[in-house]
């Protein structure tokens, strides 16, 4: 099992992100929102400048390749719980 | 009962910082309520009660720092209120991608520059892809 954290933010970004948060896990960085754009989950001018940012969205992903299970919820504040998440994993 | 009134109020208020501000929320009070819950209703009942209070306490006697009080009460709670009922909310998403659908491919850069990339339906480990708004 993987966890890939995904956002615009350069990789420098991420890093200092990552290194705050001390967790070991990936951070992807989609500056330009091609794979955004490929879920359909770019929030156009999202970010307090104006940029394009990601709708906070969690998708599990098998190991073919296929979703799962989809979160995402309309505030930016929700998150999955914990128990979702893990019941998810455990019906892969 | 204006004391009461401002010390519910100021208790949400730094409540809701807390968690908005901490590493590891999840080991405070009410974390749950702010992060899991649609509307978090007992950070907002805080709030309202604090505010009844505060009006209420006007009955009781009117005194001139009744005012500054109740207005910086009134300012936060309805500043919070309306990010928790409205600010905080998104536009619809136009999401593309369902339960049993291929995740797309990707060929992007990782926190230290790495390259991952993978094609749509190619075997690879389960995985879970959070997407988030950023650091900023």
């Amino acid at each position: 099992m993987e966890l890939l954290a995904v956002s615009v933010d350069p990789p420098e970004v991420s890093k200092r992100l990552r290194d705050h948060l001390q967790v070991r896990f990936t951070f992807l960085s989609d500056p330009d929102g091609a794979l955004l754009d490929e879920m359909g989950i770019r929030h156009r001018g999202g970010r307090a400048d104006g940029a394009d940012i990601a709708f906070p969205t969690s998708v599990l992903v098998d190991d073919t390749g296929t979703v799962r299970w989809l979160f995402q919820s309309d505030t930016y504040r929700e998150r999955a719980r914990p128990e979702q998440i893990f019941a998810a994993i455990g019906s892969l | 009962m204006l004391w009461a009134s401002l010390f519910l109020v100021l208790a949400a208020v730094a409540w809701f910082v807390r968690s908005a501000t901490a590493v590891s929320p999840e080991l405070l009070f009410g974390y749950e309520q702010l992060i899991h819950a649609r509307i978090p209703w007992l950070l907002l009942g805080t709030l309202w009660l604090g505010a009844a209070l505060g009006l209420l306490s006007l009955r009781q006697g009117r005194r001139w720092f009744h005012y500054p009080v109740l207005g910086v009460e009134l300012l936060l709670v309805g500043g919070l209120s309306f990010y928790m009922l409205a600010g905080s909310f998104l536009p619809e998403s136009e999401l593309r991608v369902a339960v049993g659908d291929s995740f797309p491919g990707y060929a992007l850069v990782d926190q230290d520059g790495r390259s991952h990339s993978l094609e749509a339906g190619e075997p690879r480990k389960p995985a879970l892809y959070v997407f988030y708004r950023g650091d900023w």
